[in-house]
């Protein structure tokens, strides 16, 4: 530091009052102040405006303190570390922590107590009623869609040529209707004359002459549809309408008033469906993907009144097909035996 | 998720859930009716839910039933108050699970819940607070307090053995 004079004498008075001149600084001050007794009393008036530090504190320091892991988990330092320790959620600095505190003897037990608190589950305890939990596995293989799609092929058929004949049998000015009218009751009216006695039901006999003469009969409440090549001229002609609508069947099908049940015998065939059905046709193929569609649509809607019955020929092939629903009975035949 | 993964859930999962469960409520046919209830919205949903997610949708799914049962009947309080310690003495324990699983019964029901999910299941963290509806960070306070209080819990029974 320069020496004192009177051009720089405050920034000595302001360091002497802060305590930072040494003891020949301070020797040198009070020289020049003897030499200078006018700065005396302005070093006195320096003195006077020094402030005494204040004893205020800032009450809310708590609230800006932050919490240690431990703290804010309202466990102890020591506990914090135990239970990170044991949850592999440690780092390395706390590692060194714990092994510090574990010099400790007294931390020893409370640790060897935090090492057994993993839980485990008794396995004894099961749920028993898994069963009614799971649900069935219906597995379905391409012949069973296949097979239901050709039944429900068929009856929509059906269903629709049912609709079709009803139409017919109650237009009076067809000759179809008044032929049929002749045959089984000329006095009648034509709602009456459609209504067949239940007597009648099992009467071969009349069902036979019907057969043979008609293409088309109502008996037991089921309509039948009926082509024979021996039938007259005439009669075809009436049908033509219905016989071009279903060229198929034309000229093959036979009449039959006959109640067709399927039995699980009937089906039995079909356990050998799949191996067999290379060896088949279409057709044949068509029609047992039928036989054993609509047996499964049975199964499904309960409906007894569906039926579908073939008659298989010792190689495999369709002979006959058999079928009855609510309103009406069918059959085809490709093979006479 | 097809029905032959959803059959495969009820016998991967369901003794599993009904354990989480019965320790919770400590009572069974509400444990079996949680279960049942957990599967039958599962198959309902099961085309919504990926079999890879399965044991954590039953997991929440009973947990949150679970809830709304007790909060229905209102016989727990799911505050985190602790509980207070009551007399063991007349009780001989034949291992420390015994123990822990007592002690179990007397945590708070949130730490209940977690920390089961957590030994039974190993469920991280992250996993309990999907499921039970917390944040990663509550999960773990509540975690640590609990095994504190299973600590002392032990520590005060083998001081009076």
């Amino acid at each position: 530091m320069e020496i004192i004079n009177r051009h720089n004498y405050e920034a000595f008075f302001l360091d002497f009052l802060d305590g930072n001149l040494s003891d020949d600084k301070k020797k040198e001050l009070t020289r020049f102040l003897q030499q200078n007794p006018s700065l005396k009393e302005e070093l006195e008036r320096f003195e006077e405006v020094t402030l005494e530090p204040s004893d205020i504190t800032y009450e809310n320091k708590q609230e800006l303190i932050k919490k240690t892991q431990a703290q804010h988990f309202e466990i102890t330092e020591f506990e914090y570390l135990c239970v990170a320790e044991n949850e592999s959620d440690i780092n390395e600095e706390e590692k060194l922590q714990l092994a510090f505190e574990l010099t400790k003897p007294e931390n020893k037990t409370e640790y060897s107590i935090f090492k057994k608190l993993k839980l485990q589950a008794d396995e004894h305890l099961i749920f028993s009623d898994k069963k009614n939990l799971q649900k069935k596995i219906i597995s379905i293989n391409y012949g069973i869609i296949t097979s239901v799609a050709a039944a429900a092929v068929i009856l929509l058929f059906f269903v629709f040529k049912g609709n079709f004949i009803n139409q017919k049998e109650i237009n009076p000015d067809t000759k179809l209707y008044s032929t049929r009218i002749e045959k089984k009751n000329t006095s009648k009216s034509l709602p009456e004359q459609i209504k067949v006695p239940e007597t009648e039901k099992n009467n071969t006999k009349q069902e036979q002459a019907l057969v043979t003469h008609n293409q088309t009969i109502k008996n037991s409440n089921k309509h039948v549809l009926a082509f024979d090549d021996n039938e007259p001229q005439n009669d075809k002609d009436l049908y033509k309408e219905l016989i071009v609508s279903i060229p198929d069947i034309k000229n093959e099908a036979l009449i039959s008033n006959t109640d067709l049940i399927m039995t699980p015998s009937n089906f039995a065939e079909f356990k050998n469906f799949n191996r067999n059905r290379s060896a088949l046709n279409n057709k044949d193929k068509f029609w047992k993907y039928a036989e054993k569609g609509i047996h499964v649509w049975k199964k499904i809607t309960k409906d007894d009144d569906i039926q579908l019955k073939n008659d298989y020929a010792d190689n495999g092939s369709v002979n006959e097909v058999n079928f009855i629903a609510s309103n009406f009975q069918f059959r085809k035949t490709y093979n006479k035996k | 998720m097809t029905v032959n993964e959803y059959n495969k859930s009820v016998e991967a999962y369901s003794d599993h859930i009904y354990r989480f469960i019965l320790k919770n409520i400590k009572n069974e046919n509400t444990a079996q009716d949680i279960v049942q209830d957990s599967f039958e919205k599962l198959w309902i949903n099961r085309k919504a839910v990926y079999f890879i997610k399965v044991k954590s949708y039953l997991f929440t799914t009973a947990y949150r039933t679970m809830i709304d049962i007790i909060r229905k009947q209102k016989r727990v309080s799911l505050t985190d108050d602790q509980t207070i310690f009551e007399s063991h003495e007349e009780n001989s324990f034949s291992d420390i699970q015994e123990i822990l699983h007592e002690a179990v019964e007397k945590l708070p029901e949130i730490q209940r819940s977690v920390i089961l999910l957590r030994d039974y299941e190993g469920y991280s963290y992250r996993e309990i607070a999907d499921i039970t509806n917390l944040n990663e960070s509550q999960v773990k306070v509540y975690i640590y307090r609990a095994r504190v209080y299973l600590k002392n819990y032990i520590g005060k029974i083998e001081n009076l053995v």
